[in-house]
């Protein structure tokens, strides 16, 4: 075969398939489906709305992971004109009003039944609460014992000398629980003493450093690299991690919501799985897969019957939104590089 | 005549601007959507101060192991293939391997300095060997009669390798200094400019902080450029009549250098013993061989015609050539964002992205064959048949075996590149190698160990191609 007919097949294999690459973005950019997008800590829960969503509505939902929930509400805005998505689930209290002050969201003004009204929590109307769950410490009770060490209690506890190397909590540039973890130490020290707690606890962290997001720490803590975490109670009631406890002196209490994109191609139906996902139908799907607690009274709760209650409950103060970046910047500078 | 040349020099222009144009607007765009802000604070300063420190400590290393390597690559014909494996591999493959070999050091900002080292160090070691080559047959006898004192030698071969040494040491320093996958597989706790600039854009949504990164990087990245058209390039091994003599000492050191890059080749591909998340390979796979082969070949019609406006008497290309190699990939991924946005995630527009970066490559590879065609032949070629009929009937027939290397090279490029794939497809259409750096970076165990096996898939599919390249024979031009 010469040279030149070589280069010819090579030409018109190049043409076959740029014209299926131009069919597949056209496909994709004008197909009527739903895309829910979401952190990939929300995952199954994601994955479950979705395959209700599809069968009651005879439509084609899906799901698509997107790092932790902080990448995901960057990713949000950074697509804000022509995202591939239509809905976001798993968007947190305090990092959203970047999305409303970006135009990013659309504000549909629902009116929800059978949800509580003091669940909602954002006043602009464009994100709807999903679920809830507290943050706080929790721990390896078995491997705590094993090496003679007394569980924590307070954020203080954590930084004495026997848990060197046995702690974390997620990278809050990452990841919603990360920064809620920062948004807990901030509400309770203050901001001077919070950055010089952050930076005696950065002594402390384990050879893992900061997981990016609830799977990466979830895995840790199953694989016993971490012993001590700022992270969900959720942990001391999930059967992955048997051996995790929570320590209820105090928590934070951590809320997510649901919103429709303002660009999104399909509006009118990520509306309508917003009413879906706050239906009881929805709800009920949320304690099975994602290990939190429904806003719905109503609705079904089996796995988190015995989750720990804490004493004491740090709420999310709106006023420390606006810091949620300069925080996350000066983590990233102080903490992280050291 | 000259009226002839210029009826030929604009149609012929309209390839190489067409390219400049989509080349540079991206920046533009970037520019324009971040706006112009220039409030350099002090981690700002110290991003800049480590990425200027880390890649003159990479080129230096990397020069130093190129030494190590250059007796093995003289004396042993099989070496150079050993030692190319991991720089050959893409970046996210060799620092994985690296990460898995040498343990928790790597993420020091020392493992910033030692990746780019490994990484570089044969290619250093390849420009001194063609250097070393092209010593002339009686300087080496001369040496060898006279110089007695090792130093005497030493200044002597130093003198003569001074071309290669300048040439590698500048360019490792621009690599490095561009650096982006091997930081950010590192942890990202020492970024370097390039990937300051793409953790501001997508984890913080303050457009300042990105605004006053992209014009330090956009600046700096351009005076990078300027040294290139400065300084020359290392001979050409092909004068070579005989290498220069090695001793068995500097043998067995340089052997030693090589056993340990074996070490690292084995464990570049250890994780294939170990096949995880198969169901979910399909997707990216398709996605990366389709977008592989429409852009090398796109990039390889896009060479071509700039060896058309250049036989036209067009000089431009080599200037965006160079410009192309030293500018900053993720500011371009980041202005591309903006300029594909209707079509953001898919494939097509990532192949797109591809093509306008792969071109210089192609470019650089097709360029040196036309070159070595005879002069005259070449103007009496253009002169009958004009440029287009020229270069695409007979030159393209000529050099069609180096043809055919390119296109193979640019798919492997395509392959490995990971920069655009991150930017361009999250969410949509996602390439192999971006699926792999964020299983790597996820730093979950389960995910990581998938993101393992993708990073050695996905050398060995790049190696397999560059291997087949090497398995077409070039021929010598002559008419």
């Amino acid at each position: 075969m010469s040279i030149r007919t070589i280069l010819a097949v090579l030409a018109v294999v190049a043409a076959v398939v740029a014209v299926y690459l131009a069919f597949t973005a056209f496909q994709q950019t004008t197909a009527k489906k739903l895309v829910i997008v979401g952190p990939a800590g929300i995952r199954d829960l994601g994955v479950a709305l979705a395959k209700k969503f599809s069968e009651k509505y005879g439509v084609n939902a899906t799901f698509v992971p997107l790092g932790g929930a902080v990448e995901m509400v960057n990713e949000l805005v950074r697509n804000r004109d022509n995202p591939p998505w239509d809905v976001a689930i798993g968007v947190p209290e305090f990092y959203y009003t970047v999305l409303v002050d970006k135009g990013v969201l659309y504000c549909p003004d629902l009116k929800v039944e059978g949800v509580p009204r003091e669940e909602f929590w954002d006043p602009h109307h464009c994100v709807y609460p999903l679920d809830k769950s507290y943050i706080g410490i929790v721990y390896n009770a078995t491997a705590l014992e094993r090496l003679g060490i007394k569980p924590p209690e307070t954020l203080d506890d954590l930084l004495k000398p026997e848990y060197r190397g046995l702690v974390t909590y997620p990278n809050p540039v990452q990841s919603g629980t990360g920064l809620a973890v920062l948004s807990w130490v901030m509400s309770v020290k203050g901001e001077d003493e919070g950055w010089a707690y952050l930076k005696k606890l950065a002594g402390q962290i384990s050879k893992v450093g900061y997981p990016s997001g609830f799977t990466p720490l979830r895995n840790a803590l199953k694989r016993g690299e971490v012993l001590v975490a700022l992270s969900w109670f959720s942990h001391a009631i999930d059967p992955g991690t048997p051996h995790m406890k929570a320590s209820t002196y105090s928590a934070f209490l951590y809320r997510e919501g649901v919103a429709v994109l303002k660009n999104a191609r399909n509006r009118e139906l990520a509306v309508e799985f917003v009413k879906f996902a706050l239906s009881k139908e929805g709800q009920d799907l949320v304690d099975p897969y994602n290990y939190m607690l429904p806003v719905r009274p109503d609705a079904v709760v089996k796995n988190n019957i015995g989750l720990p209650q804490p004493k004491s409950v740090v709420v999310y103060n709106p006023a420390l939104g606006s810091k949620a970046d300069e925080w996350r910047l000066r983590w990233q500078r102080e903490i992280a590089t050291g | 005549m000259a009226e002839r040349n210029r009826h030929w020099v604009r149609p012929y222009l309209l390839p190489p601007l067409f390219f400049l144009i989509a080349y540079t607007t991206p920046y533009a765009l970037l520019l324009a959507n971040y706006g112009v802000a220039l409030a350099v604070d002090s981690y700002t300063l110290w991003v800049f101060g480590f990425t200027v420190a880390q890649a003159l400590l990479s080129a230096a290393l990397s020069l130093a192991g190129g030494f190590a390597l250059l007796p093995a690559y003289l004396r042993l014909p099989w070496a150079r293939a050993v030692a190319l494996v991991p720089f050959f591999a893409p970046a996210l493959s060799t620092v994985d391997a690296l990460i898995r070999l040498h343990g928790d050091v790597m993420y020091s900002p020392w493992g910033v300095v030692l990746a780019h080292g490994v990484y570089y160090a044969p290619y250093a070691a390849l420009l001194l060997e063609a250097n070393a080559r092209s010593i002339p047959a009686d300087l080496l006898d001369a040496v060898d009669l006279y110089a007695r004192r090792a130093a005497a030698r030493l200044r002597i071969f130093m003198y003569e390798l001074r071309p290669a040494v300048l040439y590698s040491f500048y360019t490792v320093f621009v690599f490095s200094f561009l650096s982006f996958t091997t930081p950010l597989l590192l942890g990202g706790r020492y970024p370097t400019l390039e990937l300051l600039v793409y953790i501001y854009a997508t984890s913080f949504a303050s457009s300042n902080l990105v605004s006053t990164t992209v014009l330090l990087t956009l600046a700096v990245s351009l005076a990078l450029a300027i040294p290139f058209f400065k300084l020359p390039a290392p001979p050409s091994a092909e004068q070579a009549p005989r290498p220069p003599r090695v001793g068995a000492v500097a043998l067995a050191a340089s052997a030693a250098v090589l056993a340990y890059y074996v070490i690292l080749s084995f464990y570049l591909f250890q994780p294939l013993a170990q096949p995880r998340g198969l169901g979910e390979l399909v997707q990216p796979l398709t996605t990366s061989v389709l977008v592989a082969v429409l852009s090398a070949t796109a990039s390889l019609m896009a060479a071509i015609s700039f060896l058309v406006a250049e036989s036209a008497g067009e000089r431009h290309p080599v200037a965006i050539y160079i410009v192309a190699i030293s500018l900053s990939k993720s500011l371009f991924a980041l202005g591309f964002f903006h300029l594909a946005q209707p079509l953001y995630g898919t494939a097509l527009i990532l192949a797109a992205a591809h093509t306008l970066v792969i071109t210089p490559l192609a470019y650089s590879l097709i360029k040196p064959a036309w070159e070595k065609i005879r002069q005259d032949v070449r103007e009496a070629c253009v002169l009958y048949l004009g440029p287009f009929k020229c270069v695409s009937r007979i030159a393209t027939e000529m050099l069609g075996p180096t043809v055919l290397q390119t296109w193979l090279m640019s798919l492997a490029s395509s392959l490995s590149e990971t920069t655009l794939a991150l930017i361009l497809t999250t969410g949509g259409s996602e390439t192999l190698s971006a699926v792999a750096v964020r299983l790597l970076t996820s730093r979950a165990p389960d995910l990581i160990e998938t993101g393992h096996f993708y990073s050695a898939l996905l050398a060995t599919m790049v190696l397999a191609t560059l291997a087949a390249s090497r398995l077409v024979k070039t021929r010598p031009f002559t008419i």
